[in-house]
């Protein structure tokens, strides 16, 4: 066991929270908790993962994995009896989460509506599951917590009079948030009736949360508030500068709205800060961003979870403790090195299944990595749920509206067998997708097969094979999954004219490349990734101002677009504009840590500026990260030898080399 | 901000950090109609406001939801502002 940091650490969720909403409140005073953490603490930005839906994401930020390990892959999940579908459970998970891991090293974790949670898991302290705060039925009527709300079952009453009903709001909390709710026309408009929802939701979960603070013991505490995403889904479209296809009456009405949401979660959030005590260490987390500014898409594809389209690629991270770093920026954090973190500072290994790694950069002082092979094969009481348990479906029902009310799931269809499948084949596309973003590309391709062979008519299943087949060099195949969306697809396609030309690149047609690109352009001229391509083509026919300019638009677009400022780099490198090169070069690391072609470019950039021992730092990160990359790896024998003059190092890194290339004789 | 202080005797119990130095002069401080900073106190304001609610004979709303609910809303919504622009 290592040296424990922290003595208690409160782990608090804010699904959607932004540092791009949050910067500018807190520089206007409005954020004053937020900012304490901020000051006395390290921030940063969390990178998301693919595909961005929260369930799946919170889980790997409870476990340090990817969905492909812990098996949370959907809103939904076809119910155990098979009579229809039902809220994904915690019944799902395949693995540890950290209050497991902790609680059987016999520290005391409390975990209040992490998503999903439900039914709560018998862990030594209290889990209150994400069903505890949904108001069922009118307030005239009975309106009880479904069973498994609780754990320990006995302390639910404790909980139940703690729950706040959307109907028991008055004006005085929803006059802040719509100064003009008088105007408000309730008969066409149902906004109001929204915020009540939310409000009373995040309020009955904020009210579990200071109650387990206040009255039990802890050592670890989780909390999820969902409230920032469910504003942000209903109100971040009035949010400034106004939209111009927003109706101006509607724009002022709910302007304040999302601006009130993050000021509300910094009271909360200032209670919960005083109720931790100073000795706490507080990690606060969001599991993306959402897009606040002229990213705002005006509508997203009518497809399940088809609203995550909203959410932008960066959530945040910020931390504060004993032997926390003050006031400083970290660079590189992923949702998936939160619970290899929360271990490291109570002085416990991480498992080496985990995809993520503890953010030590935080800490005032170096400490050691440790690991051990998995948790999951580590004995004792973990406090994990039966997988065979079943839940109340009536109580799941009314769960699921309110995934369908926000857009997130389509209603569930009369057959429910076709509501079945729906969902099974909806996971197996996030599945493809989670390997993809593992660069995995080989895994995903039987899945969108499979999925393309029997929905030949879903474009999106389409679209997703045929940048499959493209990663993978199967050009052949990725033009006749294109040419088959084109059957179908009558209307004006710009990602399609994209990948079209993406296509045209990669087999080095390139002014056809360029020529879908226009295309794509003018349908589309902001469509993601486009002006990349178009810079990156214009680097293939040696016109690095043409590319220079394509990369300037995409930054333009997106400013924290860790790819466009990558090849920023290059193409500035090609210019020998080096300084500039490194500039970008570093804001791309920065921004997405796990990108190992960016750290290489970095280290070939800081070799050109004579920097030999940063160049070699970036090549070691790269080649963990990729460890059979033979290039970096040859690059880095080099400056081992000839610049550093450590021959032992380079004699290490070429034994290696020779390894691998005795592995690649062998697999031939 | 003074420090926290309990008050056992409290019909709930729990710690309140405000100005407050007991807990009868929060309960007395609590507006009827609540607020967010009650809200945001968490348990302990909202078992105070539920109580004090209780207390001065607050009924449940009608049980037509949301509709009368929101046209509470707005009737209060109009009334503070009318309100507002009198005073």
């Amino acid at each position: 066991m290592g040296e424990r940091l922290a003595r208690k650490v409160l782990l608090i969720g804010w699904d959607a929270a932004d540092w791009k909403v949050i910067n500018p409140l807190m520089d206007s005073g409005q954020m004053p908790a937020l900012q304490s953490i901020v000051d006395h603490g390290v921030i940063g930005n969390l990178a998301t993962l693919d595909p961005p839906m929260s369930p799946m994401l919170w889980t790997s930020i409870a476990t340090g994995m990817h969905a492909d390990k812990h098996g949370i892959m959907n809103f939904t999940e076809p119910s155990p009896q098979k009579e229809g579908i039902r809220p994904v459970m915690s019944t799902s998970r395949k693995v540890k989460a950290v209050w497991n891991i902790l609680n059987q090293n016999g520290l005391k974790p409390n975990v209040v509506s992490w998503w999903p949670s439900h039914p709560a898991e018998p862990i030594d302290g209290i889990m209150v599951s994400n069903f505890y705060q949904r108001a069922n039925a009118p307030v005239t009527l009975p309106w009880p917590m479904p069973p498994g709300t609780v754990h320990p079952p006995e302390k639910a009453p404790e909980f139940d009079r703690l729950r706040i009903h959307p109907a028991e709001l008055t004006a005085a909390h929803l006059l802040p948030f719509v100064p003009d709710a008088g105007k408000v026309d309730q008969e066409k408009d149902q906004h109001l009736a929204s915020l009540s929802r939310i409000i009373a939701d995040c309020s009955t979960v904020h009210a579990a949360a200071t109650w387990i603070l206040e009255n039990e013991p802890w050592d670890f505490m989780a909390v999820y508030y969902d409230a920032i995403d469910h504003f942000c889904h209903g109100f971040m479209n009035y949010h400034p500068p106004k939209l111009k296809w927003i109706p101006k009456k509607q724009y002022e009405l709910y302007k304040h709205v999302v601006s009130g949401a993050y000021r509300f979660h910094d009271m909360m959030l200032g209670r919960l800060l005083q109720l931790a005590g100073e000795e706490t260490t507080v990690v606060l987390v969001s599991d993306h961003g959402f897009h606040s500014d002229h990213l705002r898409p005006r509508g997203f594809p009518k497809e399940p979870a088809g609203p995550a389209w909203q959410h932008r690629s960066y959530g945040i991270f910020a931390m504060k403790g004993p032997h926390v770093k003050q006031d400083e920026r970290i660079y590189g954090a992923r949702l998936l090195d939160v619970t290899p973190t929360v271990l490291c500072l109570f002085g416990l290994p991480s498992g080496e299944d985990m995809d993520g790694h503890p953010l030590i950069q935080s800490f005032d002082r170096d400490i050691p990595v440790e690991t051990i092979p998995s948790w999951e094969a580590v004995p004792g009481g973990s406090g994990m749920l039966d997988k065979n348990l079943r839940s109340d479906p009536y109580a799941e029902r009314e769960a699921m509206e309110q995934l369908v009310a926000l857009g997130y799931v389509d209603p569930p269809g009369a057959d429910a067998q076709k509501s079945i499948d729906r969902t099974v084949n909806e996971s197996s596309f996030f599945l493809a997708r989670v390997h993809i973003d593992k660069n995995r590309h080989d895994l995903a391709l039987p899945l969108l097969e499979k999925l393309h062979e029997d929905h030949p008519d879903q474009v999106r299943y389409a679209f997703h094979l045929a940048k499959c087949y493209q990663s993978l060099g199967r050009s052949g195949d990725c033009k006749r999954v294109t040419e088959a969306i084109l059957v179908h697809e009558k209307r004006e396609y710009p990602q399609l004219d994209l990948l079209r030309g993406t296509l045209a690149l990669s087999e080095g047609l390139y002014h056809g490349a360029l020529e879908y690109f226009a295309k794509a352009e003018k349908a589309d001229p902001r469509l993601p990734s486009l002006h990349r391509q178009i810079g990156r083509t214009y680097m293939k026919l040696g016109k690095f101002d043409a590319a220079e300019k394509a990369f300037k638009r995409a930054l333009n677009i997106d400013p924290d677009s860790a790819h466009a400022h990558h090849e920023m780099a290059r193409v500035y490198m090609k210019q020998r504009k080096l300084r500039k090169a490194a500039t970008h070069a570093l804001d791309a690391v920065g921004l997405l840590y796990h990108f190992p072609q960016a750290h290489y470019t970095l280290a070939v950039i800081l070799a050109k500026l004579g920097d030999w021992e940063r160049a070699a730092q970036a090549l070691e990160v790269c080649l963990t990260m990729v460890p059979g990359d033979r290039l970096a790896r040859r690059l880095l024998v080099r400056l081992y030898r000839v610049r550093l003059n450590r021959p032992e190092k380079a004699q290490e890194q070429e034994s290696l080399l020779d390894s691998l290339g005795k592995r690649m004789k062998n697999k031939n | 901000m003074n420090e926290p202080v309990s008050n056992d005797h409290a019909p709930e119990s729990g710690t309140v950090s405000q100005e407050y130095t007991s807990y009868e002069e929060f309960y007395e401080a609590i507006p009827i109609d609540g607020s967010l900073g009650i809200l945001a106190l968490g348990a302990v304001g909202v078992l105070a406001w539920k109580r004090k609610r209780f207390d001065s004979g607050w009924q449940v709303p009608e049980p037509v939801y949301p509709e009368a609910f929101m046209k509470r809303v707005k009737a209060a919504a109009q009334k503070r502002k009318k309100e507002d622009s009198d005073g």
